[in-house]
Formats: structure tokens, sequence, C-alpha cells
């Protein structure tokens, strides 16, 4: 892609619209299936051109990115870790995308773990013995990296698909290789 | 089934009997098993494999050794991963609420939860209090002013802090004994907060305004030298000057010292010498019949 055309299919914000104004009957909400039935049409097509690794990549990096542009828009970075925590609970909660719980922050290496339960994407899932959230491992590393300023890497280790009742994340700050 | 098939089968049905009693040693068939036995054994070591993983997990969690992460993609543990999740995090929320966090909440462990956040609301309720012991034992009720004993322990801290040059000054509200005697002590405090609403209006965020005594108020102007001290000082009797404006009736005036001091100085020291020049400007202010102004050095 062109730079004319990278620049021209930056997402924004303000990309998202004037919902109130848009759906002044029908609201800002929708029901969780329908929200599904895009993402796993989307993740077949995605894998089927492109093979599973590329698709579960390409979801990573899509919420990386709306992980970014949600912190920047709407949490406070100049908060301290437990209280930016603590927003970022409130906002999933309030959203409807999750139950985030801590279960371990260690705050001198950044090591996180993290579970959210009653997850947008995958609770409810068939067991197939894999982990499908790499979306939800990419909104994680976004927020991560926008609020410390530093590169995270973002596992999900257990998942309601891969058979387990919450979904549990691990992140660490990526160790900038040096040349 | 021949005979060598039901000796085999005999032996997979010990192992699990074993498995069930705790035992999970597994041994290998005792003769050369066809494709289905050996894929029922294969399976049966991997249940019995699970089971004790499982079991090894669950004793540590009714220990409390929540560092024992559950064992992977083990399907049977389910509900005691999600409790030793939810323990975990309650963890890590006990941790938050000691190092003062008292927005915590529980919702996820049943009645527990309920004695928890109640737990949590008696700290509330606990900590609100002590602000308010502590506020009442900084401050004059009078003025709202931060009073004499708060005033020490904050100029000792500023001792020992780096925010030099600190100007201090020291401020007297004339006239008061005679107003209380004449006039009632109603009408005397009335004066002193008018006084306080004088300097508080003309201070910076970071001054410090303390009433130290009836009369005496006394001002900690962190980073400011001699020069800058005297533009709050103008600022002042700006302020004042509108104050009897807007109070005709009942005008303040008040006398002012102000002493600057470097790293190293004595605080205290300055603070008397602020005193005294206090005193001077008072009886400066004397002579020239109370306005003075121009006299305050
Ligand atoms: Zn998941």
């Amino acid at each position: 892609m062109s730079n004319v055309e990278k620049k021209r299919y930056r997402f924004h914000w303000q990309n998202l619209g004037d919902i109130a104004e848009g759906r002044p009957h029908l609201g800002n909400s929708t029901h969780v299936a329908v929200y599904r039935l895009m993402q796993y049409t989307m993740r077949e097509v995605l894998a089927t051109r492109y093979g599973a690794e590329t698709a579960s990549d390409i979801l990573r990096e899509a919420g990386k990115l709306a992980g970014t542009e949600f912190c920047k828009n709407v949490l406070s970075a100049d908060l301290d870790f437990n209280g930016f925590i603590a927003e970022l609970q409130d906002q999933l909660r309030a959203l409807n995308v999750g139950i985030l719980r801590v279960e371990k922050a260690d705050l001198e290496s950044l090591e996180l773990v993290l579970t959210v339960s009653e997850d947008l994407d995958c609770s409810g899932l068939p067991v197939t013995d894999e982990t499908v959230c790499e979306y939800d491992e990419g909104f994680l590393a976004g927020v991560l990296q926008v609020y410390t300023g530093k590169k995270f890497h973002v596992r999900e280790v257990d998942c309601w698909a891969s058979g387990e009742r919450t979904c549990r994340f691990v992140a660490k700050p990526l160790v900038e290789r040096s040349l | 089934m021949n005979e060598q098939e039901r000796r085999l089968l005999r032996e997979v049905t010990e192992q699990l009997g074993r498995a069930a009693r705790g035992d999970f040693t597994l041994s290998s068939l005792s003769e050369p098993a066809g494709a289905e036995i050996e894929s029922l054994t294969a399976a049966v070591a991997k249940l019995v494999g699970e089971l004790e993983d499982a079991q090894y997990f669950i004793a540590a969690l009714s220990l409390g050794r929540l560092d024992v992460d559950p064992p992977p993609r083990n399907h049977l543990i389910a509900s005691f991963k999600q409790l030793h999740s939810s323990l975990r995090h309650l963890t890590w929320q006990t941790q938050q609420i000691a190092a003062g966090d008292l927005n915590q909440r529980v919702d996820f462990l049943g009645e527990f939860s309920v004695a928890f956040n109640s737990l949590i609301d008696s700290l509330r309720e606990k900590r609100l209090a002590e602000d308010r012991l502590r506020y009442v034992s900084n401050h004059d009720p009078l003025t709202d002013l931060y009073n004499r004993g708060y005033f020490s322990e904050e100029l000792e801290r500023v001792e020992k802090g780096r925010r030099f040059p600190v100007s201090i000054m020291v401020a007297d509200l004339d006239g008061l004994k005679r107003v209380n005697d004449t006039l009632g002590h109603a009408i005397g405090d009335r004066l002193i907060q008018g006084a306080a609403q004088v300097i508080r209006s003309a201070v910076r965020g970071d001054d410090l305004v303390a009433r130290i005594g009836g009369d005496e108020f006394a001002i900690i102007l962190p980073e400011t030298d001699a020069a800058t001290a005297r533009e709050v000082l103008d600022r002042i009797r700006g302020s004042e000057e509108l104050f009897n404006q807007e109070n005709s009736t009942s005008p303040v005036a008040i006398s002012i010292g102000i002493a600057t001091a470097e790293q190293g100085d004595s605080l205290a020291e300055v603070l008397r010498f602020a005193d005294q020049r206090m005193y001077e400007n008072k009886f400066m202010r004397k002579q020239t019949g109370g306005s003075g102004r121009q006299e305050d050095e």
C-alpha cells in the first residue's frame, strides 16, 4: 500500500460516527451474536485466504489498533497504575465487553496476569481446545503500550474455547533487542 | 473376546480402580495387546495423568498455595481453576486495599463478598473520621487557616527541604484587644476572619498561611526570595485596601514583617527576625497614624 493510501485508510475515533444521531430509535447496543457473527465470519474468510496463522496475526493487529485508540480516547493515561487498571475495569464492564480482573501485577517488571470473564468474543463458544481471543490479546497490548510507552507481548493462556471458564492473559513488556 | 484379552482388560480395570483410590502409578500391560486395547490403555493413562495433576493442584489450592499454577488444558479442574483465579484476584484486591485503594469491591464470592465489602465500607468510614480529625487538629476553627502546631511542623519540614530561598512573613492584626474590650469578642472574631481573608486572597497556592496566636498570623513562602516576597506583601496591602473599602465599618489594619532564609539558615531564627520586623512595622504605622504603607520593610 502506498503512503497516500495508508493515510486515507488511517482509523480515527471519529470514524465510529455519531451513533446517537444516526440511530435515534435503535440506540448504541446490539446483540452479542451480531458482533460474533461479524468477527467469526471475518476470521474464516481471512483464514481461508491467508491461512490460520496470518488470520490470527491480522486479528491481533486490528485489536492492537483498537486498544491504542481506546486508550487514547476513552481512558485517562495520567492516572497511576492502579487507578488506570480500575478505570479500564470500569469501562470494559460499562461497555459490556467483559469482567476484567487482575490476578497479578508486578509494578517493577510490568508483568501482568489478567483474566476476562463473560468475554464478548468467546464466552459460551464450543470448546475446541484452542484459544481464540487474539483480538483481545492485541487490544490489551495496545492499551498497555499507550499507557506505559512500552511495547507489550500479550498471550492468552486460557480461553473459554480451550475449555476454561475465564480467559487468562499474560502480559509482559517486549525486551528491546539491542543491535 | 479371548482369554488374553480378558486378562488385559482386567489389568486396565485394576488400574482404574487404583486411580479411584488415589494411587496414580501407571503400570504397562503384562503382555502385548491389540490396537483396541492399546488405545483403551492410552486413554486410561491420559485420564489417570490428568487425575493426578488435578489432585496435586486441588491439594495445593486447599492449602492456600495460590502460587501453584493450574495444569493447562485439564478440564477436570475447570471449577477449581475459577476459584483459584477468584482467590488470586482477591489477593490482588486486598493488596490494593492495603495500599490505600478503598474503591475495591468483591462480587464473585457469594456471602463472603457481602462481608468483605462491608469491611471495606467500615474502613472507609474510619478513614473519613481520621481525615476529619486530622483536619481539625491541623486547623484553626475560627479562620480555617492552619494552626500553630501544624505551622511549627511545616517549618521543620521546609527547613529540611530543598525549596530555598524561603521567605517568612509575620502579620499582626492591629488594635484587636481594643475592639474586643470595647465592641465585644464577636466583632473581634469577625476582624480576625477579615484579616485571614485578606492574607489568604493575596498569597499563592504553595504558600502556607497559619494563625499562630490570637491576633498573629504567619506565612511560609517556599522558593521565594526577598524581592518576590515583597510582591506578595504588595498584594496583601492591595487586598487589605480593597477589603477596607468594602467593609468600611470594620476595617482591618495589619502590621507585617518579612525575612528571607537561604539553605542552611535556621527557620526558627528567621521567624523571630520576621516577628521583630513586624513590630518595627507596627511602631512605624503608629507614628504615621496607622496607614504607613510606604514604611513596610
Ligand atoms: Zn478467550
